[in-house]
């Protein structure tokens, strides 16, 4: 019966429907063709102009910059107008072809038409300037926009297949006859959905009264709507409503219990995870704390009741006792005596009472029966309670007692040498007269004068004098004049053939003097004088070290040192050439060498063999040449001294040359001397004026500095140290920027300090040490003036 | 159980107690001084300001930072250094306004008289303002329309008439020429020449000693920004003969050496585990200015005849394959937008195919068909020597005589700045194509008559607006545009013929660690910084 109804209504609403739809459809398709056609051509317009654009942008690029003239610069232009096309193309619809006037194509979307020809295309005829727009058929219906662009002659044009541009809009009439049948069908299903939902309410009541009629009480009828039927079903359903009601709280009551369940356990398992982690982190660190016990070059031990409980590797080492031998044992016999334990006992424990630590320094008894110098620093584990452990801390002092000894006696030899040199330098001032005045007097003087001799004797004492003033130079560390390369292997074997030699062999015919000279020694940089005299004194006192004769080892070799030597001296990791002596005499007590590279300290009778000087010159010779020493004797053996010198990386060859008396004459020129010695002034007069040069002086550098505001000189010598006033430097950059082009020398009775090196290096003067001789004097005058 | 925490108690007192021994952990290279071999014989310029020649960038670079600076060995990258962040611009009244917010506690390194102190806001207006003036640096030109100033004591404002994008405005700020951040108060302290004797910066090594054509010894700055630095020094030595450097290697007394690139010369290397060959950019550019204003190169027909008798191939023989490769336009392609590739270059007709019957031709018709002698002068540095050497070669097969003068590298840098060469060849980096342009063509730049005289050998006047244009440009591809047609124009007047680029090489003892990646580096060595180790 319902289906009945429900044909009906169909067979009389769908051909209604139907009729409706079509007309609609065939109105509609009609004017949106004309509008979308209308829409493209603006597309395609809109895309041509903004493609033009691109090219007038380029154009005006090469008028702005007149650079229309450049065939590159055109052509540069117009590939960037053809990429920028490219890019235009990407966006939206409308494909972009580029023509020259005859119909060339230079852009197009696909790549092989590039280069060909398409004037023969039917729809070129109808590009007519400036612009326009035209459809044409080619496989399909086009659409499509173009513009002339004057400057270039080139035509841009941009089309597309209408159904592209048209796009979902083009297949409207296929939309609208789907929509049609489609729309006719939905309806019908909506009518029959409709009828079925009419007629369902009585089929469910039927069935529903039905059940109760077998007593089934467990039936619901579904409610929906307010209709009479729903009146029916819900005066049904109530009748187990309370039932249910029942059974529903009961389910809830579960739910609930069975969660608070999963949330205990939940919080369960995070503790049973942090609690493992923490394990992790306590193992971790001590692991780490255990590490540091081990790693520690502190002897570290636990003492309960004045008994070793436990101690790290680094007690053991230090007290030179098998690793665990000395667990449980008493620290007693780690004294050497029972007052010791005694006293570091008492005051351990005194001091750790009081301020919670204490320290002190003793002497342990080692496993080997030696004594060690210790710091022992303790802190009981319970200040109030000693009885429950004392915590040791153990410091073996034994290295830096024998470094801080090492810098006593760096600094005592730094001392003597500064008060050496001081005298020196007087003493070099008052040699001047001796050295210069007797050479003054015999110019004028005839050949056959009998002053002659005694004149000559003056002389020769002076300059000794001098040679004696620079070994205390030497030893005050102020004595290299030169740096030269030196190859200490010629050195050897030139010293070999020197006089000293024969006296060394004239005085000590018993010993036998062996050389061992390692081939392709390093070379350093230095004095060769001063280490001439090092070799030869280190030679005359091993010599001298064997009366009764033996062999006199002199050597050397090249030594690269990967770490530190630790030995007289620690000497630095790095390549040395080193001189080694070694004889085999009666060697030195740990007193003589102590103190055997200090002036005057000998242990032979002093006048005898040596001004006393001797060991202290090798030591400010080593010293000023940046190198070590080190030094070993026994009363067995003899002893060794080695001469470590760095070995030289880069070398500057300088070379003094003695000018001929007639080429270091004057021509008048006017020297200005400047020194703070009455003295030294005169000697440098007379050597001037001897030489044909005019002199002015002044006693000091200001008096040099106001000399020069209002005079000229063609040089001045300037002497280094004056006081009290301003120094040899200071007195140069003042006169400097009054005379910009002022040559100097500079002259000075030590010998080259930091402040002669710096002025030397600003102004490239030369230098002369006093006491000077007529000809050094001259040189450097005559070639400073000739500079 | 009692054990075990006696123990733990132990330990926690145990280090108690050495820290009361004052046991302190040692640096891991404590006296490790990094010693670098030059392939020059004397340093050029100490100012960073003035920093030309490539010694002189490479002490520049140890001692000095700029508010941003090229990620070490990772060049073109850019990252904040004396600034906390890339600074950023907003556009006031039609000009730029960029912000710059530096970093607190930088300290400068104490001068010859004047204690150490923390860097601020004046300092680097002072900088800035010093980079500007064209008595006081070379790169004027790049900061003179710049108003600087300190919004506060760790705020900078920098303010363009003209603005800039941001790819030309860091390079400005980078650690490169004038951006440098010098210290104001060491320079009132000493005075300008004071300064250019003694150079006072922010960087990780300090400035120690220079001995005149020997060595430069840098110290650690112990207050570096970034951290103290690794290695206690650095020295610089200054030997000019390749084989003195590699023997100095051998011997152990140098631990870095700049490598040849005479052809072959890497061989002798091979096999070795103990020394590593590094390569790496940015290659600087190999380019010969003709003086379009000194007879006989004023005629544009013996400028293209020169460069029709030129071969590329003849250079590139001169130095190591892997060294470099050809460039076609003065800005490199292959490093910098705004540069032509070569398939460009052929396809505008600007290639200049070896053709030397055409170069004759085109110096007979101007006048020369017996051709002519010209004077060059060249720098010692190898690099120079063989190129200007190949060059008299190529060109003595078209009749024109080149008579070379070879110089220390600083006195051909005077000479070529002082005195108009007819051809110069220049080898050089700019970080981007508007300061290759300006610096070497644009009519300010001209040597000796320009507004800000810099290194325009060619007296070149005709892409002034080119480039200013292309400054002022933000559109990145339309910039690029301006450029190519400044090269264009360029390359038709024969101003200049662009050659080589030409990489790095350098040699270390494999102990020798940089601690970063090595790419490109702006400073033209490998960069020594605070993460740089050797481990002797």
């Amino acid at each position: 019966m319902p289906m009945k109804i429900s044909r009906k209504i169909i067979l009389l609403v769908l051909p209604l429907l139907l009729g409706i739809f079509l007309v609609s459809a065939g109105t509609s398709y009609y004017l949106s063709h004309l509008s979308l056609t209308d829409l493209a051509f603006q597309v395609l317009k809109a895309k041509t102009t903004e493609a033009v654009e691109v090219l007038e942008r380029q154009q005006l690029l090469l008028e702005t910059f007149a650079l229309e003239g450049i065939p590159a610069g055109v052509h540069k232009a117009q590939l960037d107008s053809i990429q920028t096309i490219e890019a235009l193309e990407q966006e939206g619809q409308g494909r972009v072809i580029v023509l020259d006037q005859n119909g060339v194509v230079l852009h197009h979307s696909e790549p092989d038409l590039v280069g060909s020809r398409l004037s023969g295309a039917d729809w070129f005829a109808k590009l007519l300037p400036p612009n326009g727009t035209l459809t044409y058929n080619q496989g399909g219906s086009f659409l499509a926009s173009y513009q002339y662009f004057q400057p270039w002659q080139w035509i841009v044009m941009v089309s597309e297949e209408e159904q592209v541009l048209f796009g979902p809009a083009g297949k409207i009439h296929s939309y609208l006859a789907i929509f049609c049948t489609g729309g006719a069908i939905v309806l019908a299903i909506a009518l029959m959905v409709l009828t079925r939902q009419l007629v369902a309410p009585l089929q469910r009541l039927t069935a529903g009264a039905k059940e109760i009629g077998r007593g089934n009480m467990d039936i619901r009828i579904a409610v929906s709507g307010r209709d009479e039927f729903a009146d029916l079903a819900e005066v049904f359903n109530q009748m187990t409503q309370e039932l249910q009601q029942l059974l529903d709280g009961l389910e809830q009551r579960v739910l609930e219990r069975t969660e608070e369940l999963t949330e205990v356990n939940v919080r369960l398992k995070q503790e049973m995870q942090e609690k493992t982690m923490a394990m992790k982190a306590l193992s971790a660190s001590e692991r780490r704390l255990s590490a540091i016990l081990r790693a520690s070059p502190i002897g570290i031990g636990l003492v309960i009741d004045r008994t070793l409980d436990w101690a790290n590797e680094a007690m053991y080492q230090i007290l030179h006792y098998d690793m665990n031998s000395l667990a449980g044992k008493p620290s007693r016999l780690l004294y050497a005596n029972e007052k010791e334990y005694e006293r570091v006992g008492s005051w351990l424990a005194q001091e750790a009472a009081t301020s919670g630590t204490s320290q002190l320094e003793t002497s342990l008894l080692r496993g080997d029966g030696k004594l060690v110098n210790c710091r022992i620093k303790a802190a009981p584990l319970d200040p109030h309670d000693l009885s429950s452990g004392v915590l040791v801390a153990l410091t073996d002092l034994s290295e830096a007692k024998l470094l801080e000894a090492k810098l006593q006696r760096a600094q005592k030899m730094e001392a003597i040498g500064l008060l050496a040199g001081g005298v020196a330098h007087d003493l070099n001032n008052i040699l001047s007269a001796l050295v210069s005045y007797p050479e003054l007097i015999m110019l004028d003087l005839p050949a056959d004068s009998p002053l002659r001799k005694p004149l000559t004797t003056m002389k020769n004492s002076g300059e000794r004098a001098a040679v004696i003033v620079q070994d205390l130079l030497t030893m005050a560390r102020r004595g290299v004049p030169v740096r030269e390369p030196i190859n200490l292997n010629a050195l050897v074997n030139e010293l070999l053939d020197s006089p000293e030699m024969g006296l060394l062999a004239s005085e000590h015919p018993a010993v036998q003097l062996e050389v061992q000279l390692e081939e392709n020694l390093a070379l350093i940089e230095g004095s060769k004088s001063h280490v001439v005299k090092s070799i030869v004194n280190l030679l005359f006192n091993g010599a001298e070290a064997m009366r009764d004769g033996g062999q006199l080892l002199l050597a050397t070799s090249n030594i690269h040192l990967q770490e530190p030597m630790v030995g007289y001296e620690v000497v630095p990791a790095g390549r040395y050439a080193v001189v080694l002596v070694r004889d085999q005499g009666t060697g030195m007590t740990k007193t003589d060498l102590d103190r055997v590279f200090e002036p005057f300290y000998t242990r032979k009778q002093m006048g005898r063999s040596g001004s006393g000087l001797g060991m202290a010159v090798v030591w400010g010779t080593i010293k000023d040449h940046g190198g070590f020493v080190s030094i070993e004797s026994s009363r067995e053996r003899g002893t060794t001294v080695e001469l470590f010198f760095p070995a030289a990386e880069t070398m500057l060859q300088t070379e003094a040359e003695q000018a001929p008396l007639e080429k270091i004459t004057g021509r008048g020129e006017k020297l200005l001397i400047v020194d703070d010695s009455a003295a030294q002034r005169e000697i440098a007069v007379s050597i001037a004026r001897r030489l044909g040069y005019q002199t002015e002086t002044c006693d000091s550098g200001e008096m040099a500095i106001a000399y020069c505001a209002d005079n000229d000189a063609d040089l001045i010598l300037l002497d280094m140290i004056m006081e009290p006033g301003i120094d040899g430097l200071d007195t140069y950059l003042q006169i400097e920027a009054i005379k910009p082009q002022q040559k100097i020398i500079i002259v000075s009775g030590y010998s080259e300090s930091e402040r002669v090196q710096e002025l030397q290096q600003r102004t490239g003067c030369l230098y002369v040490q006093k006491p000077y001789s007529l000809e050094s004097l001259g040189a450097a005058i005559r070639n400073s003036l000739e500079q | 159980m009692y054990t075990r925490f006696a123990q733990r108690l132990c330990l926690v007192i145990v280090a108690v107690l050495l820290g009361t021994l004052d046991i302190q952990p040692q640096p891991a290279n404590a006296g490790q001084v990094l010693r670098l071999g030059l392939h020059v014989s004397k340093m050029g310029k100490l100012d960073p300001h003035f920093a030309a020649a490539a010694q002189d960038r490479v002490l520049a670079d140890m001692v000095f930072n700029g508010l941003v600076r090229y990620k070490p060995g990772m060049a073109p990258q850019l990252e904040p250094d004396l600034a906390v962040e890339m600074p950023g611009f907003e556009m006031k009244d039609g000009r730029q306004e960029w912000t710059v917010k530096l970093r607190q506690g930088v300290m400068f390194h104490p001068g010859p008289q004047n204690p150490t102190y923390e860097m601020t806001s004046e300092d680097v207006v002072f900088s800035l303002l010093k980079s500007a003036n064209p008595e006081h640096s070379s790169d004027a030109g790049n900061y003179s329309a710049w108003k600087v100033e300190a919004a506060d004591r760790y705020t900078v404002k920098i303010t363009l008439e003209h603005p800039l994008s941001p790819a030309l405005f860091f390079p400005r700020i980078a650690n490169y020429s004038g951006g440098f951040i010098v210290s104001k108060k060491a320079i009132e302290a000493m005075g300008y020449q004071g300064f250019s004797e003694h150079p006072v910066g922010t960087g990780p090594f300090a400035f120690s000693t220079y001995q005149q054509g020997k060595m430069v010894a840098l110290t650690a700055h112990p207050d570096y920004f970034r951290g103290t630095p690794r290695l206690d020094g650095v020295e610089l030595h200054l030997l000019a003969k390749t084989e003195d450097r590699v023997a100095a290697l051998e011997q152990g007394t140098l631990d870095v050496i700049v490598g040849s690139g005479d052809v072959g010369w890497i061989s002798q290397f091979d096999g070795r585990t103990d020394v590593i060959a590094d390569y790496f950019g940015v290659g600087e550019i190999s380019s010969f200015y003709f003086n379009i204003t000194l007879p006989p190169l004023d005629d544009i027909r013996v400028r293209q005849a020169i460069a029709l008798a030129l071969d590329r191939e003849g250079f590139m023989a001169t130095s190591d394959r892997g060294l470099g490769d050809k460039v076609f336009s003065q800005v490199p392609s292959q490093f910098l937008p705004g540069g032509l590739e070569e398939e460009m270059v052929r396809k505008l007709g600007l290639d200049f195919t070896v053709d030397r019957e055409r170069a004759k031709a085109l110096l007979a018709e101007a006048g020369y068909p017996e051709g002519f002698s010209i004077d060059l002068v060249s720098s010692e540095k190898r690099v120079y020597r063989v190129m200007y050497e190949e060059l008299a070669k190529q060109l003595a097969q078209v009749g024109i005589n080149c008579r070379l003068q070879v110089v220390p590298h600083a006195d051909m840098h005077k000479a070529i700045r002082n005195t108009p060469q007819p051809i110069t060849l220049y080898i050089a980096w700019r970080p981007n194509a508007d300061s290759y342009l300006t610096r070497f063509f644009h009519s300010d730049s001209i040597i000796g008559s320009g507004a800000k005289p810099d290194t325009n050998f060619s007296a070149y006047r005709n892409i002034d607006k080119l480039i200013e244009a292309g400054r002022r440009e933000i559109d990145p591809a339309r910039q690029s545009q301006l450029w190519q047609q400044a090269q264009i124009k360029l390359l038709s007047d024969m101003a200049a013929f662009p050659v080589m680029y030409i990489s790095q090489l350098f040699i270390r003892r494999a102990a020798v660690d940089y601690g970063h990646q090595l790419e490109n580096t702006m400073a033209l060595y490998p960069q020594i910084t605070e993460m740089s180790t050797i481990d002797r």
